[in-house]
């Protein structure tokens, strides 16, 4: 396979759930790609396979579900032929998450102080007590005052304070990619606008890689280096953020521009006719051609490839078929 | 006669809270002395951030809540103030549409009960055959089939479900309805089109819209009118177009900068809002704001704002409005 990135490379990535309406089929060969300290957003409906798809990466799928061929290689090593104790050096340290309920994501009977301090006694191999230091200064990092907050328990924290906490635990292990699905969605737009500052200016300062999803095409815009995006478990077009916006290729992604609605817009908006399909029995061939204005007769019987349609360009969709540059 | 369906004058909703036995009895103030104008077939948009009590206001005025004070005035009657028995008829004039539509429709009744209940009530002796002719224009009406009416909650997806919503409150021929975030709970695809049943009805329909919700690029697609709240009060109203080209209240100037825009091509220099959303339980003094305004002066934390009036009722609550 090509290495496209030099952090992280999916490649066909295909994972299922094993469901009593029958299997469905949520990542259908997924494709990104990664390079060192970039910021990747990821964007799509519901259903689109967007939390799957990070939740995979680090092998973070459980029963019923399961990752059934793909690779996803890491520096190099590819996460899923590892050993799970092999996994499990990589989880937390080198590749950590951040989840969209940061309450819920908490020890609800630990102390904050304890819990960061746990990350980084996991991962020096000391003990928590000697650690309350190193946590300290995180806390002191994502903005929050340590002597007050790190013996706090999670429920006496507010939703912006507990997302800092979450990304205190994040970053403490020093990753080289931090995965943060749907970090702010829950938070009010004011703090929004501060965690998104946040990780933002500490990424960049800790130099680590951020993979951000979410379906929200303005927080990708003002965040995100690149964008994939995701439909129904397949990935649709990537590209870097000004290239996607000013000129999408995927029908896909042109409609769900032209559906948000956004402050000072004056053209009406468009929706996209019809509904996300379900995927326990996705359509054939392209899996949008329902909904597609642009539809042709190959889209209902021939997935379309992947391909670089221009440079750094991707896009899968058979109106660019024979426009492929490689 | 006014202009105005609505005039809410001093609306207030306190909810006490649990006191301990030494302590005296304390109120989270929800609503606090709110007045404003909805004019007919507008669409007024109050936003606000959690804890605004932006919900509460929208219950409050339809008296699902029991206020604690205050008027609100239909036709020259002070709805509040009427018996539950005259108060039936603006039960069916005054409708709301909740946020989240898998938990406000009746999961074991058929979509044409859901629909056809309330005209039973308020269309008094009206036969099955005229209410199941009324459901199927309705449903055509909201974008939906005829056979739909047949088939149960659990079979739509979000989208349809809050059409069955929508199409349940405009069945019943009402002036006004509330709707609460009826599209935060829906993917864009599906947002775009629910939004653009709600204009296109009310402009068939002529109706009046109280559109609550913390989403302002919605607001600026739908809206007329906008009311900012913070902490239980209105800072900012006035017509759509003032407030967000002019925005006069540093937290109404926040509010829209923070909101992210799909633009990567936009540069605009991001404010960051200093600390959190108080608690309503107990709002700073002084201007309710100044904690976290970046313009505050010693005034702000002492004495609380008039209320200013510039051109076409544009009204600011601040000690020193922007522009």
């Amino acid at each position: 396979m090509q290495m496209r990135g030099d952090l992280l490379n999916v490649s066909d990535l295909r994972v299922v759930f094993y469901t009593y309406r029958g299997v469905i089929k949520a990542l259908n060969g997924v494709e990104l790609w990664m390079n060192k300290g970039e910021k990747l957003g990821i964007v799509g409906e519901t259903g689109c396979g967007k939390s799957v798809t990070s939740r995979a990466v680090m092998r973070l799928i459980e029963e019923p579900g399961k990752i059934l061929d793909g690779k996803v290689i890491f520096e190099n090593k590819d996460i899923i032929k590892m050993k799970e104790s092999q996994v499990q050096q990589i989880r937390g340290n080198e590749i950590s998450m951040i989840f969209q309920e940061p309450k819920s994501s908490l020890n609800p009977v630990l102390n904050v102080g304890f819990q960061i301090a746990e990350v980084l006694a996991k991962q020096n191999g000391t003990k928590i007590k000697k650690q309350m230091k190193a946590a300290a200064e995180m806390l002191e990092l994502v903005g929050l005052d340590a002597d007050r907050v790190m013996t706090m328990y999670p429920h006496e924290l507010s939703g912006g304070m507990a997302q800092r906490v979450m990304i205190a635990m994040g970053l403490a292990p020093k990753p080289k990619l931090l995965i943060a699905d749907e970090p702010t969605s829950a938070l009010d737009v004011t703090i929004q606008a501060q965690i998104l500052k946040l990780l933002h200016d500490l990424t960049d300062t800790m130099g680590n890689a951020v993979m951000i999803i979410t379906h929200d095409m303005g927080v990708v815009a003002e965040f995100c280096d690149k964008i994939l995006v995701m439909y129904a478990g397949n990935s649709a077009e990537y590209a870097s953020t000004e290239i996607l916006f000013k000129r999408p290729l995927h029908p896909y992604t042109s409609g769900l521009l032209k559906a948000v609605p956004q402050i000072g817009r004056t053209d009406e908006l468009k929706a996209i006719s019809g509904t996300v399909p379900d995927l326990v029995s996705p359509p054939e061939g392209c899996r949008f051609h329902k909904r597609c204005a642009k539809v042709m007769d190959i889209c209902k019987k021939e997935r379309p490839r992947f391909i670089e349609v221009e440079p750094e360009h991707f896009v899968a969709c058979h109106l660019y078929s024979d426009k492929g540059v490689n | 006669m006014s202009d105005n369906l609505l005039e809410i004058k001093n609306l207030e909703k306190h909810f006490k809270l649990k006191k301990s036995v030494f302590s005296k009895a304390r109120y989270v103030r929800a609503v606090d002395d709110i007045s404003f104008d909805i004019p007919k077939n507008s669409t007024y948009a109050v936003v606000g951030e959690s804890g605004s009590g932006k919900t509460t206001l929208g219950r409050t005025l339809l008296k699902l809540i029991e206020p604690t004070g205050g008027e609100v005035m239909m036709d020259g009657v002070n709805i509040l103030q009427l018996s539950n028995r005259d108060f039936m008829d603006y039960r069916r004039k005054m409708q709301i549409v909740f946020q989240d539509p898998y938990n406000s429709l009746h999961p074991r009744k058929l979509v044409k009960t859901i629909i056809g209940e309330g005209m039973k009530i308020h269309f008094k002796g009206i036969g099955e055959e005229e209410i199941r002719e009324k459901i199927k224009s309705v449903l055509e009406r909201v974008g939906l089939r005829e056979e739909h009416m047949f088939r149960y909650p659990h079979e739509f997806s979000g989208g349809q479900r809050q059409r069955i919503a929508f199409a349940r409150t405009i069945v019943l021929n009402p002036e006004f309805i509330v709707l609460d975030e009826p599209t935060s709970a829906l993917d864009v695809s599906v947002q775009a089109m629910v939004l653009k049943m709600l204009k296109d009805t009310k402009a068939e329909e002529k109706l009046t819209y109280l559109f609550i919700t913390h989403d302002l690029s919605v607001v600026d697609y739908l809206a007329d009118y906008v009311a900012v709240l913070y902490l239980g009060q209105i800072i900012e109203k006035g017509r759509k177009s003032d407030v967000f080209n002019h925005p006069a209240h540093p937290y109404t100037e926040l509010l829209l900068n923070s909101n992210p825009i799909p633009d990567p091509f936009l540069k605009r220099e991001k404010i960051i809002a200093k600390g959190e959303i108080p608690s309503p339980i107990n709002p700073p003094k002084g201007c309710r704001f100044h904690t976290r305004c970046r313009y505050a002066k010693d005034i702000c934390s002492v004495e609380e704002p008039k209320v200013a009036i510039k051109e076409n009722g544009h009204e600011i609550k601040c000690h020193f409005p922007l522009v």
